[in-house]
This record gives structure tokens, C-alpha cells and sequence, in this order.
């Protein structure tokens, strides 16, 4: 009586320790297939963003292309670009309504900053030294690093520097000043045109007071270059002007997610209808009833 | 009686019930559970197989993702390097040929704190087509400055396996002369003279850097357009441009 208790005890023991060994790998073989499902999504997934913001940014740069910076031209019906700003501030840019934007969603955030408004390396000045101290460096290497940027790019037969990570060539320059100073230098720039300078570089460029100012009309959305003329009395001259130029640091950003893209575009604008990147047989976006002679030329 | 027979059956049904698997019981259905078991255990190493396998493509489409990603990053970021020829002639660093071309990027696949110098060319394979390389060396310290300078390549990644041809032609103005001529000619002439189509693009000897590169991987072409600004970089070395 007691062997056959015994008997179906181990009977019972080995259905449930095989189950127990069949649920495990059941188990396991779901864990494994969801691990790698989730991975093939969120690869497929990342793809879809990249190849949508690939695309999104050849619409922003044929908007960018197309439309009048300075005015909210309303005859063209075809733009969807808000009012600009050249000093990084964000504008969002409504999407057309494409299945190839989904991944994206509706909007973009798009920060537009004029290349001529930051410090160039090119030509390094006391400007180059404030920056770095306000980044930290100390004062003594600020000026020799400066010092070694100027006896560089000045040395006989030498080379402009033409991409930024370039200056680690310079001696005593390292990569972590460049990270410092990346966002707000660029090796691009003409005359300098310091209305569209960044928020950042304002209390290197302004008296205190003035950038703080600036910065404040700036998030109000109360700021133009006519601002930037009564509180600097800078008016500009024939030579140098307050629009922006042709180069700008375009940072398109995802807002759900994340996905960032940065370029510096030359966009080669031909008076207020830009020329086009491309040299076909027509060169400007002649449209005459929308654009007259004296609207194309006005500006040149 | 009937009751004592009555309860005397009823106890040995009882009993009887309590005697659960017998030896014989037990053992066939150890050796039928183990058979299940056995093709379980089949199946399951059938399906690990066949998941890894699939997984090993994944994970190699994965790769192949990856780095086609971080090429094509540093095609965005090409731009037109200027350097001295032995003359002390500036022109530019780029050297495209109907097998491949070199160029310089403002990063490097590597590492996107530093420019590079890479290259993307053809080679043949086992299977009497071509596969797709790409190659680069990063500057990081030292200078480009010379065209004749020797750089150490590595990072050698295969974008494509297996093509039955790639070939590749640069998009650009003849030379620097014409260029000129067709900046001159803006805002006069309604039609003026257009990039043409070249089989090989020496930036040196046309002191010019192509608009664009199409690389034509039997039939999938593969466009990358590049920065229209070689004029404005050489004005910055020569005073008649």
C-alpha cells in the first residue's frame, strides 16, 4: 500500500517536473522571439525616422530655396515655412501630409543660424579669447591658444582652416577646446555681421546690459536688426550689412524622436528669389507675375 | 452476509482505485512523455537553428545598416579640401575615376571629431562581379596639405557584396575657366553653360570639385551631391577668380 502511494507520488512528481522543463523552454523561446521582434521593430523603426528626416530635409531645403526669407510672401501658396530667424532660435515647420513623414509626425523644429554671426577661426581675435574663458579656459592658455590659432592660419603658404575639427592641427589646441567653443566658431564667415549672433556669443560680442536686452526682445519675439542698430549703434555701412547671408548652420531636430540633423548650407540666395544649387537652363525662379525684374534685382 | 459482501466489495473498489500507475503503466508512459520530450527537444534545437540563423542575418543587415549609415555621413559631409600641388598651386583634393574616386569629409566614419580622407571604389570578387569598398584615413593632427601627401587607409568596410557592375561619373564644370565664364555670364544670358557628365575628375588639374558623384551598382544608383563652393574656397588663394 505504502510503494504504491509512493508509486503515484513520482508519477505525479515527473508530469509536473516536465512540465515545469517544457514551460521553461516555452518560456524562453518567447522571450528570445520578443527580444529579437522588438529589436527588428525598433531597427525597422529607426530606419523609417532616418529615411523620413532624409527626406524632410530636402523639402526644408527646397522651401528654404523657394521663399522669401525676409517676408511671409502669402502668394506662395506652396510655403509652409514660418517667420525666420538667423540666430538659432527654433520655429516649427509644419509637414505636408505624407505617408513617407509619419515616422516624423506633423512638425519639425528648425533652428536656422547665420554662419557670418559666429566667430570664425579663420581670423581669431580677442573675441576667440572672451569665448573660451566664459567656456572655462583659463585666461593665460585663452590667449595663447588664440595666440597659436593666429600665428597658424597667418604663417606663409599655410591653409585656411576649412573644417573645424581641423584645428586640432594647430599646436596646443586640443579636442576638448574645440567642443568648448563648436557650437558658436565656424571656419566659414565673411565681415562679420553680429546681428544674428547667437545668444551664447552676445556677452562676448555686447556691453552686458546690451545682450541681456537683446536675448530678452529675442524671446518676445520683439527683436529685428533696426533693435540691434538702436541698442548698439551699429547702422552697418556699404560694406557690411545686417541680412543674412548665404551660409547657414541648419539644425533640423524631430520633436518625437529626437533625431537631430546639422549642416552648414550655402544657399546662395540671388536677391530675393534665391538661385537655385542647381545651374540648369534657368537660373533664378523667374516667375513674372509674382516676382517683377525690380523684386529680382532690388537686392544685388 | 449481503451487507458483509456488499461492504467487501465496496472496500476492494475503493482499494482498487487507490492503486494509481502500476510499474508497466508508469513505464510506458515514461517512454511515450520521453518520445514527446525527444521531438520536443528536436523541434526546439530545429527552431534555435533557424532563429540563429535568422538572427546571424539580422544581425549582419544590422551591420550592413550601420555602416552604410556612417558612409553616408561622411558623403554629406565632403567638401572641397584645398591643397598645394609640388608648384605651390592650389586645387583641390579630390581624385574620381571611372573605378572609384577619393575624396576629403569634414568627419570620418571612425570618428566624428575629425575630418578624413576616404575613398569608395570597385574591386572584383570570386564571383566575377564587383563588390563596393569604402576606405579612410582619419586626419585628427596631421595636415593636409600636399596633393602628393601619403595617408595610411584602413577601415575597410564592404558596402555591396556582390554587383554585376558598378561604375562611377562625376558631375562638374569642365574647368575653373569655364566656371568663371558662366559666373559672369548670371543675370545676363538667359541660358548659360552647364555641368557636364565626366568619366574621370582630376581636382588638381581642373582646380574645381565636382557638384556631384553618381555610383551606378547595376542599376541602383547612388547619388551624392556636394557643396557648390570650390570657386569660393580657391578666391581665398588667387586674386583674379
Amino acid at each position: 500500500m505504502y510503494n504504491r502511494r509512493s508509486q503515484q507520488g513520482m508519477a505525479l512528481f515527473q508530469v509536473l517536473l516536465i512540465v515545469a522543463i517544457i514551460s521553461i523552454l516555452l518560456l524562453i523561446i518567447v522571450a528570445n522571439s520578443n527580444h529579437a521582434v522588438s529589436q527588428a521593430q525598433r531597427l525597422q523603426q529607426q530606419t523609417q525616422q532616418r529615411l523620413a528626416l532624409y527626406s524632410a530635409i530636402n523639402f526644408i531645403d527646397q522651401q528654404l530655396l523657394t521663399s522669401n526669407w525676409a517676408l511671409l510672401d502669402e502668394e506662395n501658396t506652396a510655403r509652409v515655412l514660418p517667420e525666420l530667424n538667423f540666430y538659432g532660435y527654433p520655429v516649427t515647420v509644419p509637414l505636408p501630409e505624407r505617408r513617407s513623414y509619419d515616422a516624423l509626425g506633423q512638425t519639425l523644429e528648425l533652428r536656422l543660424q547665420n554662419l557670418e554671426s559666429l566667430i570664425s577661426v579663420n581670423s581669431p581675435g580677442n573675441e576667440l579669447a572672451a569665448l573660451l574663458e566664459r567656456r572655462g579656459v583659463e585666461p593665460a592658455r585663452a590667449q595663447r591658444l588664440v595666440s597659436e590659432l593666429r600665428a597658424y592660419t597667418q604663417q606663409e603658404q599655410s591653409l585656411h582652416l576649412q573644417s573645424i575639427w581641423d584645428v586640432q592641427q594647430v599646436p596646443e589646441w586640443t579636442r576638448e577646446d574645440i567642443r568648448l567653443v563648436r557650437d558658436v566658431v565656424t571656419t566659414r564667415g565673411g565681415l562679420p555681421n553680429y546681428v544674428h549672433a547667437p545668444d551664447a556669443l552676445l556677452p562676448v560680442l555686447l556691453r552686458s546690459g546690451v545682450a541681456a536686452s537683446i536675448s530678452a526682445m529675442r524671446a518676445s519675439g520683439a527683436y529685428d536688426q533696426s533693435r540691434y542698430s538702436e541698442l548698439t549703434n551699429d547702422y552697418g555701412d556699404m560694406v557690411s550689412n545686417f541680412f543674412p547671408g548665404s551660409e547657414q548652420r541648419v539644425t533640423l531636430t524631430a520633436p518625437i524622436s529626437g533625431l537631430t540633423s546639422e549642416r552648414d548650407m550655402n544657399y546662395d540666395p540671388y536677391g530675393l528669389t534665391p538661385l537655385t544649387r542647381y545651374y540648369g537652363t534657368m537660373q533664378r525662379r523667374l516667375d513674372p507675375e509674382r516676382y517683377s525684374d525690380e523684386w529680382n534685382d532690388n537686392d544685388n | 452476509m449481503g451487507r458483509h459482501c456488499r461492504h467487501a466489495l465496496t472496500q476492494r473498489t475503493y482499494t482498487d482505485r487507490q492503486h494509481g500507475f502500476t510499474l508497466v503503466e508508469t513505464l510506458i508512459s515514461l517512454v511515450l512523455i520521453s518520445l514527446v520530450m525527444l521531438s520536443a527537444a528536436m523541434a526546439y534545437q530545429y527552431f534555435t537553428q533557424n532563429w540563429q540563423r535568422n538572427q546571424s542575418n539580422f544581425l549582419d543587415v544590422r551591420e550592413n545598416y550601420r555602416t552604410w549609415q556612417l558612409v553616408h555621413q561622411v558623403t554629406d559631409a565632403i567638401y572641397p579640401k584645398v591643397v598645394f600641388d609640388d608648384n605651390q598651386v592650389p586645387g583641390f583634393y579630390f581624385l574620381g575615376r571611372d573605378d572609384g574616386f577619393t575624396g576629403v569629409a569634414s568627419i570620418s566614419a571612425q570618428d566624428p571629431s575629425t575630418s578624413a580622407v576616404f575613398r569608395i571604389f570597385r574591386e572584383p570578387n570570386q564571383n566575377n562581379g564587383f563588390r563596393l569598398v569604402y576606405e579612410e584615413a582619419t586626419l585628427g593632427q596631421q595636415a593636409l596639405q600636399r596633393a602628393g601627401q601619403t595617408l595610411p587607409f584602413n577601415f575597410r568596410r564592404i558596402l555591396i557584396e556582390n554587383a554585376a557592375s558598378i561604375s562611377f561619373r562625376y558631375q562638374g564644370w569642365q574647368n575653373i575657366a569655364v566656371r568663371s565664364r558662366a559666373i559672369a555670364a548670371e543675370g545676363f544670358e538667359e541660358r548659360i553653360a552647364t555641368p557636364e557628365w565626366f568619366s574621370d575628375y582630376d581636382g588638381m588639374e581642373r582646380s574645381l570639385h565636382p557638384l556631384a558623384i553618381e555610383i551606378n551598382a547595376a542599376g541602383v544608383v547612388w547619388f551624392i551631391t556636394l557643396p557648390d563652393s570650390a570657386v569660393a574656397e580657391l578666391s581665398r588663394y588667387t586674386s583674379d577668380v
